[in-house]
């Protein structure tokens, strides 16, 4: 029996209700809760172990920014470079153009299966849907993304695509798709052996490997990756081609630069010093080589960074997507991921999705934190993601895309905060309003006598004007 | 000048230095205990304390809500306001930390109004750290408190105003018989976040209901906090622990200190 996943039909103006919907699912509260911890005290443990990260953060945001502040050299180099070791650069503007051109590689090589290491560009471009409308099947190698894949979703966590499922989750899902008969899955090694037991025919099968990039090394044409289980790496070297697709803002100028940013991510993502497989692809396969694909392309998005670039938002594009942002979010830690309903979930999606997608397609998102600022501390590129959130609630306003009455409540409220006797007059009215109707939850333990209904304000002076006449 | 007895309301405030307070619009409207606490705190420590009368509020709700033009007049009238006193005294880590770090950004486009703002932002204080920083000596103790605190750091404490150690150091001076037991997940957000709680009213639920377990774990009797809001929204749930008591630390400082606080005068 097939039950229609209602994650598959969320979308960012729907935050309100998925939220609420994520709050009463007792898997993902399960599932989230224990990942939370986890991630946080990894951080901090791998953290407390260098003598100054603060240090190891300032010299990637200079690598990053550099970087950002040259892009297109950067960009023009990097490509040079991947020629000259024999690869292919194209760019594309827009997800639909990323799509094209990586069907038409796939195409010329006759694909049938393409298997895929994690990207988020193509969770952008809804890569695997497309290609799979053009009769190519593909199958994702990381673990996380295979179990999603699996259940027919979308990752809830950029670097953790599976964190919403308990792992009794992932067992019902195996026994239902792998037909091996009876067998024990209690054991997170049991389900990680099964996986990669059904992994492996894919790899040996695949004719076009797909797979993300963490950095472009502009003056060498590298394309680096980050993974814990190795998959990247043969879905890269064992298809004839490997296609990468990235984003723009992954360009850094030189190997030393890109050891830099190397330095804070797997720190801030999983805790660890360095992940377990960092890899550097260059080209295609050279004749003394033993291994490795004989085509090459990396196939660079755009979908509207170069405009973030160029605006008021461009602290943005420094992101690394290490997820320490959402590991550490209040808002993220109880509804999960997939309530943003889009791509990038959590504080630095509530900033990138409106505006990649319009400012109108994702107005709740910008209002769904409070502020509590502890995305942006433990951000390894110090993006000011509270202050980005508090501008586009402004633009929001600006725009008139604010609720009406939140609106004028605001313009009143403001209004009357520059007209201290009447703001006085007010608010005491309105405490004694709140008073009388016992709306509980604004009062303190210690609520005042309600025949004491002044302000503090008019309390003070009454009291001030008891002393003198006292004396 | 390093008076130790705690000052007495009615004592000469002419030689005393001057501190204005801003009480915020929370502790104006609900929560005035926690004004009269304050300038009970700032009078034990030997200043004399005014509260201007134009002031009102320090303009979070439209800065945090897509107002910025609104922030801005707010913004500039409580500059105005608290200009001319030589040190400003907010019993809220938000307030504060609106003032001393937003103020000179939101004004930074009209270069004196910025100049203003840097100038309050300099000599504006969250409560806490200006008793505990200036004159905590001069805070009396008691030893016969014997219960179990906890303290809730609130965000903006930890991250505006920076005032988390200096609320341990200034309990553990006053009340040194006291059992002081850390939060388990004291950088946890309690969900209020202003007008979050209101349009999000079932996640700051949640995240209130995981604060609130977490107080009650530690088993104290009181559960301190520098923001007003954070307790109110918490009080919403606290019912369920009768045992323990949420209060300002000023007005639980107050209270165990046996403070004399304007507010009786009123008798
Ligand atoms: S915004 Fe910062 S913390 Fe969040 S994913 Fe990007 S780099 Fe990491």
């Amino acid at each position: 029996m097939k039950t229609i996943d209602p994650i598959n039909t969320t979308n960012p103006n729907g935050f309100k209700n998925q939220a609420s919907a994520a709050l009463e699912d007792t898997n993902l509260q399960t599932a989230l809760q224990r990942a939370k911890s986890g991630f946080i005290e990894k951080r901090k443990k791998a953290i407390h172990l260098v003598d100054d990260f603060e240090h190891l953060k300032t010299q990637a945001q200079q690598a990053k920014q550099s970087a950002l502040d040259n892009l297109n050299h950067h960009l023009a180099l990097f490509e040079k470079n991947v020629v000259a070791s024999g690869g292919a650069v194209h760019r594309a503007k827009t997800p639909a153009e990323l799509n094209q051109i990586v069907l038409k590689i796939c195409q010329q090589q006759n694909a049938k299966l393409v298997t895929k290491g994690k990207s988020m560009v193509s969770e952008e471009t809804h890569l695997n849907a497309f290609l799979e409308k053009h009769g190519i099947s593909t199958a994702e190698t990381d673990l996380g993304e295979y179990i999603i894949q699996l259940a027919k979703e979308k990752p809830s966590h950029i670097i953790a695509p599976a964190v919403h499922k308990t792992r009794q989750q992932v067992a019902e899902l195996f026994k239902h798709n792998h037909e091996l008969g009876e067998r024990d899955l209690e054991e997170i090694r049991a389900l990680v052996d099964e996986a990669r037991a059904m992994l492996r025919k894919a790899f040996l099968l695949a004719d076009v490997g797909i797979t993300g990039a963490n950095l472009l090394v502009a003056d060498t044409g590298s394309v680096a990756i980050v993974t814990n289980e190795g998959n990247g790496d043969l879905t890269a070297t064992l298809p004839k081609t490997h296609i990468v697709t990235a984003s723009i803002e992954k360009v850094v100028a030189n190997m030393e630069d890109a050891g830099k940013i190397l330095q804070v991510l797997g720190r801030s993502a999983t805790g660890q010093a360095m992940s377990t497989y960092t890899s550097f692809f260059n080209g295609p396969r050279r004749t003394e080589d033993l291994d490795g694909p004989s085509a090459f392309h990396v196939v660079i998005l755009d979908n509207g960074r170069s405009d973030i670039l160029n605006s008021k938002y461009k602290d943005m594009m420094r992101c690394i997507k290490c997820g320490a942002c959402l590991n550490h979010c209040p808002v993220y830690g109880a509804v999960g991921g997939h309530a943003y309903g889009d791509v990038y979930p959590g504080p630095m999606g509530s900033v990138l999705t409106p505006l990649m997608k319009g400012i109108e397609q994702a107005t709740p998102l910008p209002n769904a934190s409070t502020f509590c600022g502890r995305c942006e501390e433990v951000c390894p590129m110090s993006i000011p993601l509270p202050e980005l959130l508090r501008q586009l609630r402004n633009d929001q306003a600006t725009k008139g895309l604010a609720p009406k009455l939140q609106s004028m409540a605001l313009g009143i409220y403001g209004w009357l905060a520059r007209k201290p006797r009447l703001f006085q007059l007010t608010m005491g009215m309105f405490g004694r309003v709140v008073k009388l109707f016992k709306v509980s939850h604004i009062l303190p333990q210690e609520t005042p006598a309600p025949d004491a209904p002044d302000t503090f304000v008019q309390q003070w002076k009454k009291s001030k004007q008891g002393h003198s006449e006292n004396e | 000048m390093n008076n130790l007895e705690p000052a007495s309301p009615q004592s000469s405030a002419a030689q005393k230095p001057q501190v204005a307070l801003f009480a915020t619009c929370l502790v104006n409207t609900f929560h005035t205990k926690v004004g009269f606490a304050a300038a009970a705190l700032l009078d034990a420590i030997g200043y004399s304390v005014e509260v201007p009368t134009q002031q009102t509020c320090c303009g979070q709700p439209n800065y945090n809500n897509g107002d910025h033009n609104g922030a801005i007049t707010v913004a500039k009238h409580t500059i105005e306001t608290l200009t001319s006193y030589d040190h400003v005294i907010v019993p809220s880590s938000s307030c504060a930390g609106m003032i001393k770090n937003h103020y000179p950004r939101l004004l930074d486009a009209e270069h004196d109004w910025r100049r203003k703002a840097e100038g309050l932002a300099n000599k504006t204080w969250e409560l806490v750290d200006f008793v505990y920083q200036k004159k905590r000596h001069a805070l009396p103790s008691n030893a016969d408190f014997r219960k179990t605190i906890t303290h809730h750091d609130s965000c903006s404490s930890i991250r505006e105003t920076k005032v988390t150690d200096q609320v341990r150091s200034l309990i553990a001076e006053c009340l040194p018989n006291a059992h002081f037991k850390e939060l388990s997940e004291s950088e946890a957000c309690c969900g209020f976040g202003g007008t979050f709680c209101v349009k999000f009213g079932d996640i700051a639920s949640q995240l209130a209901t995981n604060k609130i377990t977490d107080i009650g774990n530690t088993k104290a009797d009181y559960c301190t906090s520098l923001d007003s809001g954070c307790n109110a929204h918490l009080n919403r749930f606290a019912e369920s622990y009768e045992t323990v008591r949420l209060q300002h630390l000023a007005v639980f400082l107050a209270e165990q200190l046996n403070l004399a606080t304007f507010e009786s005068a009123k008798d």
